[in-house]
């Protein structure tokens, strides 16, 4: 005769089981994973040398109250600015071709270098040692230069804006588009691409070394 | 097919199906065209005004608009791109962006992925508040006003899908909102919690509460510091763009952690499929599919919100052994030790006869037939069986005497286009929640005709163009009369009773006695009623047939579902789309747990033990000897263990302490048992009378096949590892077997679904490859994988591929002393499910439906002095159960109604009795009348006020965007365009 019965003994591991039960499946585990582990550790170590370790611990035991001060912090009108103009000048960043930058760079550093030397002489300068130099090709083509860049200064870009535009009426800066082409791999557009960046690097380049001397004569 | 139309698209040519979308067109050439409200399921909904496009030079929305051959179509001019910004600009000003800390942001966002796709980087008018609270009060789903576009998919999907008609939008409010019935909370409304709005919801609006601070690795956040934290991420915007790139990353991150599986619904035979979204063991949501064969994106309460039962403290998680008075909790070996020597001792002393074996409606297919190996295959008996034996044999029965296979003869999707749904004894929309849905769609939208027969007025009755009420027990004598009248007026299908039917002439002189007249005596309709039913089953094209535990828990239930098919066979109600016999299944895997042979007289298949080369066959491949002769039903099992002949019984997955019938009765049968093995993931009641308790896993925590009503077979997939020590019930049938001796090597469920497919030619085709994610197939499935949906095409499954008409007799049902003067009906609520072990572990279920109650009609209640609350006890001639009244016209005059759902003292078992459908042993459980004692007259009304039986629904069809579109402050976006009228809205 089997009664309905609803009692039920469960198995009580003891303290002492349950430790030593716990410590043999954390020895499997550090064994399975000897290499995470040692790595882990040299990290950890090197962490704790610099007082990484203490600061996360103070962090975390506070995790709740810390956040709630970050946040309430971040959320004032000029830290909002702050990161607002920062995620702002990383999107313009975007918008620069290092390619065509790098050479300009370099005659900008150029420019600098003479400048300075200029300084160094410290010679008199008169109206005809100007028209002078105007002679010099170099001098000529960098006045050629700057003028081009006045003149891509003058143009309305508006449509470029991501912050002001709305969407329908956001081009793609030129550059990008051709990158784009570019990267189709035709190869006449490519053809197109390329005399296309050589234009923009002149302008550009007469652009910055204007700059780069308004600067040096300050 | 459909024609083809030629367009222009962009200035390019191109060929379209007619009565295309252009919304559709589009997208199938891959132009994108932003469409935040349209929804495949849901069709065009017209209120986002994001899809404009021109047609012809015209705007329209594109969703709503149809291909016409000669068009022009635009989707991409500067001006269609300002349209399209002026609707989302609209939707932006209802919604706030705060993608990262937002629970929503799983890549599924319409709203997202929108802003994104049209490049937005701001919006021209700023999103501001509305003057709504967010509602939280019901406890599966809340509603955040805030976030809420007014796209209405959630009113489409409650009206127009799962017609329960709950939601609406008010756009009468100066900012309109969602509401509920006529604008209540939504836990005091007539929301059935079905899940549909927050399923088709785009984004955050409507979301489930399971989501909601565990979606996202920063929405846990508390409330104080959320806020500024979304202010923070507004301010410090400088264009969306940045902002979506890093809730695009945050969403990606989530992938990592959220993991999402296909999985089957375990509860009713509708077969709904989903992804489960769990975070370790935690369950997230269940997120329904388009792709999903049976349901699609519908759900019912139970599937959408039912699953914390899987992580109740509750679950059996290690073995249990009795010893004296108690179970102790035991290691698996020793109780596999314990089991094997105690089956090898029963079945050396008193022979394998002397062993009986229950699978379960609620394991898989594969599960099923592993359980009938063991009987047979490794103990040497037949003796092994289902529920199924309590709910539908009788209509497989009445089927294979009919039409020759046991199971729905088409799918849902043949009932949601047949023109007739004849119910007879079914509460689908709370029984068959999801399947009911079809019925209530085509029935509201598409002119289906309704007929519901049954003793309660539930919803389908509501519904109904014609509802009877037969007398309990009578429904085969109003079914015959009806068939007959056909026959009188000349008006069965002579053709296909010529060609496909055999025994027309000995049916129809069988019908002799069942006259309008003995009909109406019988069954008090009236002859009138009966006359327009047989005329309304004439006129239509197609009629099916739902019946369901109101037609088979009878003593001539087996009868009852020939006459069924019967009427069917003379109307030629077979072997085409829209019509056939849709005996609805009650359990996930009813039809499964036959299918694969855990039936005493059949092997997988169906195909009979008696059969000599059947036997040899799976001789043959088990390498043993099977006994001839069938074995015994759960019901004789139960007379056998009383007659001393079943010495020792192994259960899966069934509480028969409490659904079998006479329960009394039954328990002292378990007490006789020298040894009895219960497998479960409840220490259910049957459990209470084990000698060895162990702990199964359900469906979540393994993968196998379901199938369902429509004879669909479906994988689920493991979503999370067994709870403790607790496996998988194959695992466990395996372990037993080979300690028996067996020498399986199963490694996967898939291999037993090979070897079953290999043995029965039901299957011959089925395979886990076959079955893969949302794959499914419908038997009989060919070798070469070809599936059957719809049955009978061409022939029957008989010798000479006729059908048979197969005459039948009422059966009387049972009768009562006068004393027993209550009829006392019983079945199925939608929230619970049987005798409630896992949705009583829901706590949102629970507190909308703590417990069982008795529906007592307003005449009994005025006549006995009963109130809401009453605590009466019900005697029957078999025992008594304790419970309070609830006071409803659903049921009328002398007639009660207990639902099924109580493990105490409430449960019905105890009063009903071992009487039995004649052909198949089936319990009568319909048929039990009882006699009432009031023990205390005041008390709180069971059924508490946030029920949705007390709601007040409000039926409309869709959104009615039309009142949208006549506000003063709306302009079509087209309109603005064409006028220029400011930029954006």
């Amino acid at each position: 005769m089997a009664k309905a019965i609803t009692s039920i003994h469960r198995i009580e591991l003891s303290e002492e089981e349950k430790r030593k039960r716990d410590l043999l499946e954390i020895e499997q585990l550090i064994a399975d994973n000897k290499d995470v582990i040692k790595e882990l550790l040299y990290v950890l170590t090197k962490m704790n040398n610099r007082g990484v370790l203490e600061g996360v611990g103070s962090l975390f035991g506070q995790g709740d109250r810390v956040l709630d001060i970050l946040v309430k912090a971040a959320d004032k009108p000029e830290t909002a600015n702050t990161i607002k103009n920062l995620l702002l000048m990383i999107g313009t960043l975007g918008t620069l071709n290092v390619q065509q930058i790098e050479p300009l760079i370099l005659k900008v550093n150029n420019g600098i270098a003479r400048v300075a030397k200029a300084e160094q002489k410290a010679g008199r300068a008169s109206y005809l040692s100007i028209f002078r130099s105007l002679g010099d090709p170099e001098i000529l083509q960098a006045v050629l230069f700057l003028l081009t860049f006045l003149k891509g200064i003058g143009e309305n870009k508006k449509e470029l804006e991501r912050t002001t535009q709305p969407p329908e009426e956001q081009v793609m800066p030129v550059e990008q588009k051709e990158g784009i082409l570019m990267q189709s791999g035709d190869a006449g557009r490519n053809e197109k691409g390329e005399t296309g960046i050589r234009r923009g690097w002149l302008l550009a380049a007469a652009g910055f070394s204007l700059l780069g001397l308004t600067l040096s004569k300050k | 097919m459909s024609q083809q139309v030629r367009v222009k698209i962009n200035g390019e040519d191109a060929f379209l199906q007619e009565n295309e979308s252009v919304l559709n067109a589009l997208t199938n050439r891959s132009l994108d065209v932003p469409s935040v409200c349209y929804h495949p399921s849901l069709g065009a909904v017209e209120t986002c005004d994001t899809c404009i496009v021109q047609v012809n030079g015209e705007f329209v929305r594109s969703c709503s608009t149809v291909v016409q051959d000669g068009d022009v179509i635009d989707s991409v001019s500067p001006e269609v791109k300002q349209a399209q910004l002026i609707g989302m600009d609209r939707i932006l000003y209802n919604h706030e962006l705060y993608c990262t800390v937002c629970d929503y942001n799983n890549g599924t966002c319409e709203v997202h992925n929108t802003v994104k796709e049209m490049k937005i980087n701001h919006q021209s008018v700023p999103f501001e508040p509305k003057p709504h609270e967010i509602d939280d009060s019901n406890p599966f789903y809340r509603y955040d006003p805030d976030q809420c576009i007014l796209c209405g998919r959630c009113v489409e999907a409650c009206q127009d899908v799962q017609v329960t008609e709950t939601l609406s939008i008010d756009w009468s409010l100066e900012r309109p909102r969602v509401i509920w019935d006529n604008n209540s909370k939504i836990n005091e409304s007539s929301c059935v919690s079905c899940g549909h709005c927050s399923t088709v919801c785009p984004c955050n609006a409507m979301m489930e509460k399971g989501m909601e601070g565990e979606a996202g690795f920063l929405t846990g956040i508390a409330k104080p510091t959320l806020r500024p934290m979304i202010e923070l991420t507004k301010n410090v915007e400088t264009g969306y763009g940045s902002i979506l790139t890093i809730s695009d990353m945050e969403s990606a991150m989530r992938e990592d952690r959220i993991k999402k599986t296909k999985t089957v619904c375990t509860y009713c035979g509708v077969g709904c499929s989903f992804d489960v979204w769990t975070k370790d063991r935690e369950i997230l949501k269940v997120e329904p599919q388009i792709d999903a064969p049976a349901n699609g994106i519908s759900t019912c309460v139970k599937g959408k919100f039912g699953w914390d039962y899987v992580n109740s403290e509750e679950r059996l998680t290690k073995p249990l052994i009795r010893e004296g008075d108690s179970f102790r909790e035991a290691e698996w070996e020793e109780a596999f030790n314990l089991i094997t020597s105690k089956f090898l001792g029963i079945k050396k002393t008193h022979g394998p006869d002397s062993m009986a074996f229950i699978s379960s409606s609620k394991c898989t297919n594969e599960e099923s037939y592993l359980m009938q190996k063991l009987a047979r295959g490794v103990i040497g008996t037949n003796n092994v069986d289902n529920c199924s034996r309590y709910c539908q044999t009788p209509a497989t029965v009445g089927l294979f005497r009919t039409v020759g296979y046991g199971g729905d003869s088409g799918s849902i999707t043949d009932i949601e286009q047949s023109e007739l749904v004849l119910v007879v004894g079914s509460n689908t929309s709370e029984s068959h929640p999801v399947l009911a849905t079809r019925v209530k769609r085509s029935h509201k939208l598409k002119g289906q005709k309704l007929i519901v027969a049954d003793l309660r007025k539930h919803e389908m009755a509501d519904r109904a163009d014609i509802f009877i009420q037969p007398k309990s027990g009578t429904d085969i004598v109003w079914l015959s009369a009806i068939t007959k009248y056909i026959v009188d007026q000349g008006w069965e299908d002579k053709t296909f009773l010529k060609n496909r039917v055999n025994g027309l002439q000995e049916y129809i002189n069988s019908l002799a006695t069942y006259t309008l007249e003995y009909a109406a005596d019988v069954t008090g309709i009236p002859k009138e009623v009966l006359i327009q039913m047989a005329e309304s089953i004439h006129k239509a094209e197609t009629v099916c047939v739902l019946w369901a535990m109101g037609v088979t828990q009878h003593v001539g239930g087996s009868d009852t579902s020939t006459a069924i098919s019967n009427l069917l066979l003379i109307t030629g109600n077979y072997g085409k789309p829209g019509a056939g016999s849709y005996p609805l299944r009650g359990h996930n895997n009813v039809q499964g747990a036959s299918d694969f042979g855990s039936m005493p007289d059949r092997f997988p298949g169906y195909e009979k033990i008696t059969d000599d080369q059947v036997r040899a066959k799976y001789e043959k491949s088990w390498g043993v000897k099977i006994p001839a002769e069938p074995g015994l039903n759960n019901h004789d099992m139960v007379s056998g263990i009383h007659e001393g002949k079943v010495k020792a019984m192994y259960l899966k997955g069934e509480d028969m302490g409490l659904v079998d019938s006479n329960i009394n009765y039954v328990h002292e049968a378990f007490e006789k048992l020298d040894f009895f093995v219960v497998q479960d993931i409840f220490f259910s009641k049957t459990a209470q009378f084990a000698d060895v308790v162990l702990p199964a896993s359900p469906s979540l925590e393994k993968e196998g096949t379901f199938t369902n009503t429509e004879r669909r077979i479906q994988r689920l997939y493991q979503a999370l590892e067994p709870l403790g020590e607790s496996k998988p019930d194959w695992q466990i049938i395996m372990e037993i077997a080979n300690r028996l001796g067996a020498d399986w090597d199963y490694a996967h469920p898939g291999d037993i679904m090979d070897e079953a497919a290999s043995l029965s030619p039901l299957y011959a085709g089925v395979s886990y490859e076959r079955l893969e994610g949302y794959k499914s197939l419908q038997w009989p499935v060919a070798k070469d994988g070809v599936d059957s949906p719809l049955l009978f095409l061409d022939e029957f499954p008989f010798p000479d591929g006729k059908a048979r008409l197969y005459p039948v007799e009422w059966t009387e049902p049972l009768q009562f002393d006068k004393e027993y003067d209550l009829h006392v009906n019983n079945g199925r609520l939608l929230e619970h499910f049987h005798e409630g072990n896992m949705t009583y572990k829901s706590e949102g279920i629970t507190s909308k439906t703590p417990s069982v109650f008795l529906e007592v009609s307003p005449e009994l209640a005025a006549e006995r002095g009963l109130e809401n609350g009453t605590l009466v006890r019900l005697t029957s001639p078999y025992g008594s159960v304790k419970v309070e009244c609830h006071i409803t016209d659903r049921v009328r005059g002398k007639e009660v109604y207990l639902p099924m759902n109580d493990p105490d003292e409430g449960a019905i078992n105890y009063l009903t009795s071992s009487h039995a459908d004649k052909d198949t042993d089936t319990p009568a459980y319909k048929e039990i009348s009882a006699k009432m004692e009031i023990l205390k007259v005041k008390g709180e009304d069971p059924l508490p006020r946030n029920n949705f039986r007390f709601g007040n629904p409000q039926p409309q069809i869709g959104v009615q965007v039309e009142k949208k579109w006549a506000r003063p402050d709306y302009i079509f976006p087209g309109d603005i365009v064409k006028k220029g009228v400011g930029q954006h809205g």
